[in-house]
């Protein structure tokens, strides 16, 4: 391993003694952080936090100056964390305004990849032709985990909370047009990702046994993988794309297999904290229990980022049209139903209130786990940029691509050091921001998604 | 319902369109319309829906184009053309199992009923299927769960059934000799077709190095795990028989064939009996085709096929998870949405094995099947025997699927019903007509439930406003006519106290679509020619995990139609023509690095 990260140093401070060197020379690294790496020398992470049918904008815009903003109830929960909250409002998802059909499938296919969105064939006239069918482009998560090929267990995490259908009214994240990554509903199998399985293998306690079973995993995937290479030059164009792809996540799967120890057997009930961070239970919550579930999945991604198992993830709440009745808030009406009622509707714009202010308090949730794990003189919310991202700009009276509101949180290792801010725009796009995020990440790039649209970062970013 | 003539969207364009168009251009307001050029609708006008880049943003489209009204389910310039002359079976792209598939397919070759891939990531849905080869795209948590449910498996079979799987005693003969029978035998039914050299080579060697690393059995192991994340396992890889020169299009290989005609009708690995054909070279002809695709149609793997190809194109599974307000509907339970699942799975299982098998009976039947509980819900006489059985449903107005408490609880509103989205599910999904969305920056908000009005009232506004009505009209006067089943399904004859009016219109139908109630709809739809060329269009998507996107696939489906027609839209024969077609025993000649 070329890097020092996160996982390097559990592993020290699991050692005692040697803890301390460890950071030391860790600390050495920051006059020369690499791409990716704190000043610190501590890895950055990037997690994308999507809600979806839109926003509302009098429930959300918070009133005043840049410094002096004053945050809606809704954002309540965020309060204790202004300092490490960027505002960014009125950005256009330029993409949106450049695609089709379906306003729904429409944004959910560009707001993270900043490009025209890949549509049904006109022709075919089938039961969708003209529609938005998949983002055309990769998602800013992804060109992130693309440029920094990371050393860690998994390349990223996708995760939805609500929502049945995959596919372009359900994903947020995508590897490559046409290429989506659907998350997981079940906070139990992403527990069990976590902690045995695929990438990591040999999940034993004797550790000559779980090394063997390592070896043969990895004989598996290099005998695999040859029958991928085998057939590649033997196909057409589209098919071979399709195996290609196939044959570069199981090469994938084999370096990550390369890099990591083999895994811990699944804990349990391990403190959390302190250097045993990154050792927790599996999730006890069933689909019926909702809030449980939401505080699951935002754990194990917290559980995700302290064990350094991976540096990007997707976190949706919602799929676009999804109708879900958040029961458990006292709401009787589906999300979707309701996005679509007029600003006038008081008593909508109360439910979409509980709605939200639902999902800030995961973000809190959130929020707080990562400042509770310490990196360095800080934390790794100070190495984390959390991207809050909508699928449209407005919700109700019309579903629009344009005033966007994100939020940014967290300072990616420095990159983003002046927190406390509220930034608006006049309709600049999106893609500018995302240009803006790649720069925190140390990656170089002058544009992101579809260079006509816009090109640099956002300015006073 | 007609002989599915290809060119009817002509006619409809032609009568319909110009004026929907019209009017729905108005709709917009105060956007800006695209510039037009006054030539109105016409079958050799492209762009019948918007074409990517055609639309400038904040604009709607233009009048050429019916707005947001219907478009033509099929290219319509080319009906019975010279070209369905020549075999083309069309663009096929090289198909992954599906979840469904894996688990189906890992029973048959290992016995084993642990259906791994449950826990894989989800397919990308499409046209309401879930297996589009093209949207089958792979991803990392897709990888390490091939990965994951190989080994467990392989540990499985090793630990459980060595002896079994190996087909000879290591003892007697080797080790080695004994592995590379297991390779050959157990590769040919893995791959579904005899192993080349070089698959033997790769399994061989990753067998030896298992051996090395955990002996024989860890050899067999490794060997089997390898196997079952292969390209040639999870994915259907097909080349076709060696092409004459010059040839653009191949038969299949018997193997394929095979394998074809396995995944068509049973959504899993060819079972003995096919793979001896296919190595006997019994697939050679169509008559042997027809054979065994009756042999296995017979089969009850067949019903389970039906049964997720209507799950799936009945919107069933939007049943999964289903809540409703139970302040307004507290008859509605927590169990309630997989009774009806049943209902409807049961129905369409008896109409297609136990009775007429045809399209029209799925829409037109008088009878559904109940269990007491949900025969209580319903208010139906309680069924005789336990179980769900079949009871008369036309007391309440009730025939077909269309009108059961499943599909018409998805297609409602948490707390009312959903008169639009009832009438935009059968254009899209019986008729396969394409409904544009609003235009942007176009408002669309729901009227609140009042508990003075029908629904029919409550969305007066559509009607009223011809800005609105332009659109509506497609779908509105369908979903009326279904106002007799509430939010979850149950019927009423009254909403509020006053009589539901359940006239309706399926405007555009070829032949007059007035009906009045929804058995009448159900009616009209079955011996419409739309609805018939429809679930053509949907079996050929299922069936071939693919969009009739081609001026080949017209042809095809132009066959298919016809077949189906003739054979009184029975769903047995639609499903046994489906492995008769060019698309299905053709397959274009692969060109290395070109274009498919």
């Amino acid at each position: 391993m070329n890097r020092m990260n996160r996982r390097a140093v559990l592993r020290g401070l699991a050692g005692t003694s040697i803890a301390l060197p460890w950071l030391e020379a860790m600390n050495m690294r920051k006059a020369h952080a690499a791409p990716g790496m704190s000043d610190t020398g501590f890895p950055k992470r990037f997690i994308v936090w999507a809600t979806c049918n839109g926003f509302h904008p009098p429930i959300w815009d918070p009133s005043g100056g840049e410094t002096d903003f004053v945050m809606r109830p809704v954002h309540k929960a965020l309060e204790p964390f202004k300092k490490d909250l960027v505002i960014v409002a009125g950005l256009n998802d330029a993409a949106f305004g450049a695609s089709h059909g379906d306003l729904h499938s429409r944004g959910m296919c560009t707001f993270m990849s900043g490009t025209e969105s890949i549509v049904n064939a006109a022709a075919n006239g089938g039961a969708f032709g003209g529609e938005s069918k998949a983002s055309g482009g990769i998602t800013l998560d992804q060109e992130i985990v693309k440029r920094l090929a990371p050393n860690t267990k998994f390349p990223s995490l996708e995760m939805t909370f609500i929502g049945a259908a995959t596919g372009p009214y359900g994903t947020t994240s995508y590897l490559d047009a046409s290429k989506p990554l659907s998350g997981s509903k079940d906070p139990n199998a992403v527990f069990n990702r976590l902690f045995s399985g695929g990438a990591g293998g040999g999940a034993s306690a004797d550790p000559a046994t779980a090394a063997r079973l390592v070896a043969e995993r990895r004989s598996i995937l290099d005998g695999v993988g040859k029958t991928y290479q085998g057939l590649l030059p033997k196909l057409g164009m589209a098919d071979r794309d399709k195996v290609d792809s196939h044959l570069t996540q199981i090469r994938d799967l084999e370096k990550r297999l390369q890099v990591m120890q083999p895994a811990p057997a699944a804990p349990a009930g391990s403190p959390v904290g302190g250097a045993t961070a990154c050792l927790k239970a599996p999730p006890a919550s069933s689909a019926s229990d909702r809030p449980a579930q939401a505080a699951a999945f935002v754990d194990l991604l917290g559980t995700a980022i302290a064990c350094d198992l991976t540096r990007v993830a997707t976190m949706q709440w919602e799929m676009t049209t999804g109708n879900s009745v958040y029961s458990w808030l006292g709401i009787s009406r589906g999300h979707h139903d309701m996005s679509h009622d007029g600003d006038e509707r008081s008593d909508t714009v109360a439910e979409l209130t509980k709605i939200h202010t639902f999902y800030v308090e995961q973000l809190a949730r959130l929020v707080t786990r990562l400042k509770s794990i310490p990196e360095g003189n800080g934390t790794a919310l100070d190495n984390t940029i959390i991207l809050h991202v909508c699928d449209l700009g407005r919700g109700n009276n019309g579903h629009t691509g344009t005033n966007k509101f994100h939020m940014l949180l967290g300072h990616g290792g420095g990159a983003l050091k002046n927190g406390g801010r509220l930034l608006r725009y006049t309709g600049d796009a999106n893609n500018k921001l995302f240009v803006s995020i790649l720069h925190m990440f140390d990656i170089p790039a002058n544009t992101f998604g579809d260079p006509s649209l816009s090109s640099g970062p956002l300015a006073r970013l | 319902m007609g002989s599915g003539r290809l060119d009817h969207p002509r006619h409809f364009l032609r009568r319909i369109a110009p004026a929907v168009a019209l009017v729905c251009l108005s709709c917009t307001g105060d956007i800006q319309p695209a510039a037009t050029d006054g030539q109105g609708v016409g079958p050799d006008r492209p762009g019948i829906v918007p074409m990517p880049g055609a639309k400038p943003v904040g604009t709607v489209t233009q009048p050429g184009n019916p707005g947001f009204g219907l478009t033509p389910a099929l290219p319509p310039e080319r009906a019975s053309s010279p070209s369905c002359k020549a075999v083309e079976p069309g663009a096929q792209v090289i198909r992954r199992l599906t979840r469904l598939e894996y688990n189906k397919t890992v029973r048959d070759l290992l016995g084993s009923d642990t259906a791994p891939a449950t826990a894989f990531p989800a397919e990308n849905v499409v046209h309401s299927f879930d297996n589009e080869a093209v949207s089958l795209t792979a991803s990392p948590e897709l990888i390490e769960g091939y990965t994951d449910a190989a080994i467990r498996l392989a540990t499985e079979a090793v630990d459980t059934k060595l002896s079994a799987i190996l087909g000879c005693d290591p003892a007697t003969v080797g080790e080695d000799v004994c592995a590379g029978k297991f390779v050959d035998t157990f590769g040919k039914r893995a791959y579904r077709r005899p192993l080349t050299v070089e698959d033997r080579t790769v399994l061989m060697d990753t067998y030896a190095q298992g051996k090395t690393i955990s002996g024989f059995k860890g050899g067999i192991r490794v060997a089997l795990a390898t196997m079952l994340g292969s390209v040639h396992f999870l994915y259907r890889v097909e080349f076709g028989a060696t092409p004459k020169a010059g040839q653009t299009v191949a038969s299949l290989t018997q193997w394929e064939l095979a394998t074809r005609l396995s995944y068509l009708i049973w959504r899993t690995m060819p079972d003995a009996t096919l793979l001896a054909a296919a190595e006997a070279n019994k697939l050679g002809t169509r008559d042997e085709i027809d054979a065994q695709a009756s042999r296995l149609l017979s089969d009850p793997k067949a019903r389970d096929t039906v049964a997720d190809f209507h799950e799936q194109w009945l919107h069933l599974r939007g049943l999964d998870g289903l809540t409703k307000d139970t302040k307004v509907y507290p008859a509605f339970h927590a169990d309630t949405p997989g009774l009806m699942k049943q209902e409807t799975l049961k129905f369409v299982d008896h109409v297609i094995w136990e009775s007429e098998g045809t399209l029209s009976q799925l829409y037109t039947a008088p009878f559904t099947f109940v269990n007491t509980a949900l025969a209580q819900y319903y208010g139906l006489p309680a069924p005789v025997g336990a179980g769900f059985q079949k009871v008369a449903a036309d007391t309440q107005g009730r025939a077909g699927f269309l009108t059961q408490g499943g599909l018409m609880s998805v297609l409602a509103q948490e707390n009312q019903t959903h008169p639009i989205r009832r009438g935009a599910y059968v254009r899209k999904e019986l008729l396969c007509q394409t409904l544009q969305p609003p235009p942007d920056g176009v408002m669309i908000v729901f009227p609140p439930v009042d508990p003075t009005l029908t629904g029919r009232e409550r969305f007066v506004q559509h009607r009223a406003d011809p800005k609105c009505a332009a659109c509506h009209m497609l779908t509105d006067p369908i979903g009326f006519g279904l106002e007799t089943f509430d939010g979850i399904g149950q019927y009423r004859q009254k909403e509020n106290g006053k009589t539901i009016d359940t006239t309706g219109d399926v405007v555009g139908l070829k032949g007059g679509g007035q009906f009045a109630g929804a058995a009448q709809l159900g009616a009209l739809l079955a011996k419409s020619e739309e609805a018939g060329d429809c679930a053509v269009l949907a079996w050929f998507r299922y069936a071939y995990g693919r969009d009739a996107d081609s001026v080949a696939d017209a042809c095809t489906l132009d066959v298919l139609k016809r077949t189906f027609a003739g054979a009184n839209f029975k769903v047995k024969d639609l499903i046994a023509e489906l492995a008769k077609t060019d698309a299905f025993q053709f397959r274009r000649v692969i060109t290395p690095g070109g274009a498919q």
